[in-house]
């Protein structure tokens, strides 16, 4: 029986995006127990409902993540209008997936590259984050922001987008995916990346399932579980199938998300295609009184928004439970076992986003 | 071998193709027509309503409309466009570069003269020089000929009757308004 | 999300059975929630092939408590902390108990004030 030492991973590591606390208990280089620790970046956001009218609480929703910015807004604005059975238009509904895709890639190569840079391959990580550029620009393009979109509103969409716009979107596109294809090769085959990344962090189709998984953590396991599937905003006119992979390794969890790039290229064209002409916002009076689960899949799993209204312009109550938040479980499981050297691959593998995870 | 092959396609590119990054600040960054950079307002046009002050999500915007001023807290501007939308001079207007970081946060305070639109002016000034004449040709009449065509004489005597009974009752309630007041203070003298 | 949403008022005391059921028909925990209005609600949220089911009591403002359902699910340990960190319940049993220290932030209860700070505010 080795001797046992406690190391404290975090919140500052060259490999972690945004601040998390693990105490490690260590018995000669391997890892038994790890213990999570969150807190350092809570706003407290949800109390804010009370203080701000709800069409700027779409603002606060937007910006409780970076990353995943737009589909907070996305899923705010969804629980309200159930709440208030608004009848949002089919343009501004196939508009907000196209921005979700668009989103659901530039965050998915943002993982890449840090996760890359995670193993020391700075260059593939400069790589990724230059087609990411590509990305941003179509955001600002669109909707004038690179990061934070202030996109949608309780009722639709702020900017139109016109279809001479669209069209030449399209073929920007298919510039997108073939620098990206050059990249995803490498994620793919490469002999280093493999090395690193396969049998680590295992995570066994049980486990996920009993520890609650979402995302691709689920999805690499061999479980087909998206919560676009539940067909809300223009999905129900899209055709397409969750990305399931049965290596329950981190590059089982790479691969997920290299295939949801391209399958959210094929669903941005689709969503081109079949988008219908028209208004782009319904007109929005009283205020929302009632209660509403909304749930929404983002980049890094299922994410659901509680919102209950009491008739006056506050919500009583807005809580968020993000997907992270729901990984931590997983995580502190395929901790237990692995070397030292591969805790920051696992602790990337599940795509931290803490600022969403403590709102 | 095929490994190290697989990154030559990138490898090359790279080396034929400009740089990726921008020389910012040194240069303008790129940016669109949409891109939100900074607020920007003209004052000539701006009438202080206080419309974009109500609107502000964060309360950056602070417009005094006694003192004569629209102040902005760049650090609190959150660069949402609510302000932009709801201006209806257009006076407030998004630029497309952004503000240079500064050490302090900026406030910015644009001094705003009070103005009466160009529009009422003119009626105004109409109206006087009619009333000088010894013509009142109420602004309203104008407006529905312009847009109807010339008013029937038959209806306009109607209208002119109407007045006459309209005014000559207000005369009345005014009257049995000044007796009731006289009354009351009657009543309250003898009760003190 | 457009899914039928069932929302059940159960009691305190059939917490456990109830979950013991949903766990042993497969069903995942997908959030456990807390609303503060003039008393504290609390949800147990549970999904099973895109079905959404839900359950609902309630707790006094002060001095609540709960019995920890990590020995069916273990998962909700991060919860259940949040619960009593943010909330100031006090959930009995939790599998990995922080005492508090789940979240690290200066405050105690910040999402549950006593009353009349709250009012003043």
């Amino acid at each position: 029986m080795g001797q046992r030492t406690v190391i404290p991973f975090g919140p500052h590591h060259p490999v972690l995006p945004e601040p998390i606390h693990l105490d490690l208990v260590l018995e000669d280089e391997v890892v038994v127990e790890a213990i999570p620790n969150i807190g350092f970046i809570h706003r407290g956001l949800e109390l804010l409902c009370e203080k701000k009218p709800y069409q700027d609480m779409v603002l606060v929703a937007e910006r409780i993540c970076g990353i995943c910015s737009l589909i907070h807004g996305v899923g705010f604005v969804q629980g309200v209008e159930q709440i208030m059975d608004l009848e949002v238009p089919g343009r501004a509904q196939f508009l907000r997936v196209f921005w979700s895709e668009l989103s659901r890639i530039q965050s998915h190569i943002l993982w890449l590259g840090l996760a890359a840079d995670a193993i020391g391959f700075e260059s593939l990580f400069m790589h990724s984050w230059r087609v990411r550029e590509l990305v941003l620009d179509i955001f600002e393009e669109t909707t004038g922001g690179r990061v934070i979109f202030d996109a949608v509103k309780v009722g639709g969409i702020r900017n139109d987008i016109s279809n001479d716009t669209l069209a030449r979107l399209a073929k920007q596109l298919d510039v997108i995916e073939s620098e990206f294809k050059q990249l995803s090769d490498v994620f793919v085959n490469d002999f280093t990346i493999t090395h690193r990344w396969k049998d680590v962090g295992i995570l066994t189709p049980e486990d996920a399932k009993a520890l609650g998984a979402v995302g691709p953590m689920l999805r690499a396991s061999g479980i087909a579980s998206d919560a676009r599937m539940l067909k809300y905003s223009a999905y129900e006119h899209l055709d397409f199938e969750p990305v399931v992979e049965h290596g329950c390794d981190c590059h089982a969890k790479a691969i997920v998300r290299v295939r949801e790039i391209f399958q959210s290229l094929d669903l941005m064209r689709q969503c081109i295609a079949k988008m219908p002409n028209g208004e782009t916002e319904v007109k929005v009076k009283g205020f929302p009184k009632g209660e509403f689960f909304s749930r929404v899949e983002q980049p890094r799993g299922e994410v659901i928004y509680y919102l209950k209204g009491n008739g006056t312009k506050f919500l009583d109550r807005f809580r968020v439970r993000t997907p992270t938040f729901a990984n931590v479980p997983p995580l502190v499981k395929t901790l237990a076992g692995c070397d030292l050297a591969d805790v920051p691959a696992i602790v990337l593998a599940i795509d931290p986003c803490i600022s969403c995870t403590e709102r | 071998m095929s490994d190290l092959l697989k990154m030559c396609g990138t490898i090359f590119t790279s080396l034929k193709r400009k740089s990726s990054c921008e020389m910012y600040p040194v240069k303008p960054s790129r940016s669109y027509k949409k891109t939100r950079g900074s607020i920007k307002i003209d004052s000539s046009k701006c009438t202080l309503c206080t419309l974009c002050d109500k609107k502000c999500p964060t309360h950056a915007i602070k417009v005094d409309r006694a003192a004569g001023y629209w102040k902005i807290n760049r650090g609190k501007c959150i660069l949402c466009k609510e302000c932009v939308h709801v201006c209806r001079p257009g006076s407030l207007t998004m630029e497309n570069q952004y503000m240079a970081p500064t050490g302090t946060i900026q406030i910015d305070k644009v001094d705003v003269e009070l103005k009466i639109p160009k529009k009422k002016e003119g009626i105004k000034a109409e109206e006087k020089e009619l009333k000088a004449k010894g013509k009142v040709v109420a602004h309203a009449e104008k407006a529905i000929e312009a847009k109807h065509g010339a008013i029937n004489p038959a209806d306009k005597e109607a209208v002119k009757e109407v007045k006459a009974k309209v005014a000559a009752r207000e005369k009345v309630v005014e009257e049995d308004k000044a007796t009731l007041k006289s009354e009351v203070k009657a009543s309250k003298d003898i009760k003190k | 999300m457009f899914e039928k949403q069932v929302i059940e008022n159960i009691k305190k005391d059939e917490l456990l059975e109830r979950v013991a059921t949903f766990a042993k028909e497969g069903y995942r925990l997908v959030q456990i929630s807390c609303t503060r209005l003039d008393k504290l609600v609390v949800d147990y949220s549970f999904d099973k092939d895109y079905k959404f089911h839900n359950l609902r009591f309630e707790l006094p403002l002060e001095g609540a408590e709960l019995p920890s359902i990590s020995d069916i699910y273990f998962a909700s340990f991060t919860y259940e902390n949040e619960l009593h960190d943010l909330f100031g319940i006090n959930v009995s049993g939790i599998n990995i108990d922080f005492g508090g220290k789940f979240y690290r932030i200066n405050e105690e209860r910040p999402f549950n004030k006593p009353v009349t700070k709250s009012q003043e505010a």
